[in-house]
């Protein structure tokens, strides 16, 4: 744990963020709020991509836009290298607010369309004195080298652009500022398929050359499993669950990581008739937030503590064989999930229980899928 | 391809032919009215002998009851209500447009005091309170222009706010902000370049407006002041029911002239708004 602690970029603490809801009527009312997000805490590592899953609503895009200052958080914090965030002055002045980018779901909406990519991609170079007047058409040139772009693009404007190359700006963009960290949110559901994999490949292999720290929001979770590290899902504004992409994939154990795993369709006919569990009932709203666990209206294996109380993310138990492999003597998983080299944790009671219960479809099955 | 927008806007603008018309037309006239000194064929105060004369070939337009030429009176007249129109649009757009940007951009308390400001300029019976304004202050173009401009400025700064209130939310605004650029980057290169397309498109309708309301004052006797002509002083005659009956080349040609020049004005504002946003077929 210490030699991965060491290196988080990113620490958030109970993040909060609450809209205030308007009173539409004359008579005063209590004031309510919209919960968006309600206490979050991950840490990104240097290098890593942590994908943020959840469905729409649950607050996962709000997270982002907590972490680069679009929006200001109603409680918690945010470090960036151990410097909190909402010290706005000393992180302006030393340009630390600069190393967190953020590329946008859409790539239309992203791009100034009075502006021609030269302008774009430059104005913050020459901004931040990254760049100066004689060096900037250099500099531009090999951003859009990175992003897989010819040259001569930087002499027009982002409507002469398909979607797939103006998403390669917005990444350009991004990059011009040399950042660590980029929040990407859903940087590819507005795209084709084809192109989700070509703008999925740069991000990797802009992140091997350059180090980069990803937080990668997306509801969609075939690309999350393909470019994420870790991955934690988000319910009504909080984590329930984070654990190492393969891990979470194969062993979901909160209910609701189960039924939004189990959800994702399987290229495999003869998986047709695999058990898809999903959720009854509708996602509750955000202003009226149900007591105790918050899915417990919808999990069918909730309880009177479901009820009452709220679990925390807690360090999850080994699965039952490798805790048997380990009772065995035999080495393998069970040993490294012990040491603390796979991470899994969850905030759901009954985890391990309903794990048991439910064998119905193993592990290997599972993770044959992905 | 490499077309900017202002090109694109231009091209689809020279497809619109009530737009281009009022265009050519309204270029004539301005050309005709800046032309004045040299084309006119007399000095439009100069009194000739003919008094109240009918249209001739000696004066083309006829002579008002004090023997001034009348087409000479027409061109400066057309000069003075363009500039008095354009002047007072410049100025009206330019304070709108810094305060709708401020209220739009900042929000909060600083947007409230603004937007309730403008909304007591506006509910100021207009036409009122210039008269007031004219008669405290001396009557004089350089006035009339200022009055107009102090008074025409509201529905700008209104459309300016909710322009910018929307862009402030776009992503390409938030990516600044991440970079970390500054707020006059933002307002003045992100923000404001967004805005200019509908700016223009309403200013032609203060353009017109403005046209209108100075001939009015001018007809009241509050605007432009004799001997110099412009189109609403021209008019003024027109109050006598003889010359309305019986000396129509008093009043019609300015008449017609003030007419054109707000259609004209209004056709090519909304040619440039069908040219801004394709979306929308009319």
């Amino acid at each position: 744990m210490s030699s991965s602690e060491k290196n988080v970029l990113l620490s958030v603490k109970e993040l909060k963020k609450y809209y205030p809801v308007p009173n539409p009527s004359l008579r005063p009312q209590p004031k309510r709020f919209v919960r968006a997000v309600d206490g979050v805490s991950f840490a990104l590592r240097e290098g890593e991509t942590l994908g943020l899953v959840g469905e729409s609503g649950c607050g996962k895009s709000t997270v982002g836009r907590l972490l680069v200052g679009i929006e200001q958080p109603t409680e918690g914090t945010v470090e960036y290298r151990g410097r909190s965030l909402a010290d706005r002055k000393s992180c302006e002045r030393k340009h630390i607010r600069t190393e967190l980018q953020m590329i946008f779901q859409d790539p239309y909406a992203a791009l100034n369309p009075r502006k021609h990519v030269y302008d774009i991609l430059s104005a913050p170079m020459l901004y931040h004195g990254l760049a100066d007047r004689s060096n900037a058409g250099q500099k531009v040139d090999e951003l859009l080298e990175q992003v897989g772009l010819p040259k001569n693009a930087k002499e027009r404007y982002p409507h002469e652009f398909s979607g797939g190359q103006r998403q390669r700006i917005v990444i350009a963009k991004a990059l011009s500022l040399n950042p660590k960290v980029i929040i990407c949110d859903e940087p590819v559901s507005a795209l084709d398929n084809s192109i989700q994999a070509q703008v999925l490949n740069l991000l990797r292999d802009l992140q091997r050359e350059r180090g980069l720290s990803y937080l990668y929001i997306a509801h969609g979770l075939g690309t999350v499993h393909y470019v994420s590290h870790r991955v934690a899902v988000m319910y009504l504004g909080r984590i329930v669950e984070v654990a190492d992409v393969e891990e979470i994939f194969r062993r979901p154990l909160h209910p609701y990581a189960q039924m939004l795993i189990s959800s994702v369709p399987v290229a495999d006919p003869t998986k047709r008739d695999r058990p898809v569990v999903i959720p009854p009932g509708e996602v509750p709203s955000a202003m009226d937030i149900p007591s105790g666990c918050r899915f417990h209206d919808r999990c069918p294996y909730a309880d009177d503590r479901c009820r009452r109380e709220e679990p925390e993310l807690r360090a999850a138990l080994p699965a039952q064989a490798e805790a048997d492999a380990v009772a065995a003597g035999q080495r393998g998983a069970g040993e490294r999930f012990a040491a603390g080299a796979v991470l899994h944790e969850t905030a759901c009671w009954h985890a391990e229980q309903i794990e048991a219960k439910t064998m119905g479809q193993t592990a290997a099955e599972r993770s044959a899928e992905w | 391809m490499n077309e900017s927008y202002l090109g694109s806007v231009l091209r689809r603008f020279r497809y619109h032919k009530r737009g281009l018309v009022s265009f050519w037309v309204l270029a004539v006239i301005a050309a005709l009215a800046l032309l004045a000194p040299w084309i006119a064929p007399y000095d439009p105060t100069a009194i000739t002998p003919d008094f109240s004369a009918p249209p001739s070939l000696r004066h083309l337009l006829g002579t008002d009851e004090i023997g001034r030429d009348m087409l000479s009176r027409l061109l400066y007249g057309a000069r003075m209500s363009l500039f008095v129109g354009f002047m007072s649009t410049a100025i009206a757009t330019v304070i709108g447009t810094v305060l709708g940007l401020l209220a739009g951009y900042f929000g909060g308390a600083l947007d409230g005091v603004l937007m309730r400001f403008t909304d007591m300029v506006m509910s100021f019976p207009y036409i009122l309170l210039i008269l007031v304004a004219a008669t405290i202050f001396q009557p004089g173009m350089w006035n009339i222009i200022l009055i107009l401009g102090l008074v025409d400025w509201p529905g700008v700064a209104r459309l300016v706010r909710g322009s910018v209130m929307e862009l402030r939310n776009a992503d390409y605004v938030h990516g600044s902000e991440i970079a970390g650029m500054s707020r006059r980057y933002i307002l003045f290169s992100d923000i404001l370049p967004n805005v200019t397309a509908p700016i223009l498109v309403f200013a032609t309708s203060v353009m017109a407006i403005s046209i209108l309301d100075e001939s009015a004052l001018s007809f009241l006797g509050m605007g432009i002041q004799p001997p110099t002509a412009s189109l609403g002083n021209m008019l003024n005659g027109a109050q006598s029911l003889t010359i309305l009956t019986d000396k129509p080349w008093l009043w019609l040609p300015p008449g017609i002239l003030i007419i054109t020049l707000v259609v004209c004005v209004n056709f090519i504002g909304d040619a440039l708004r069908d040219a801004i946003d394709p979306t929308t077929v009319r």
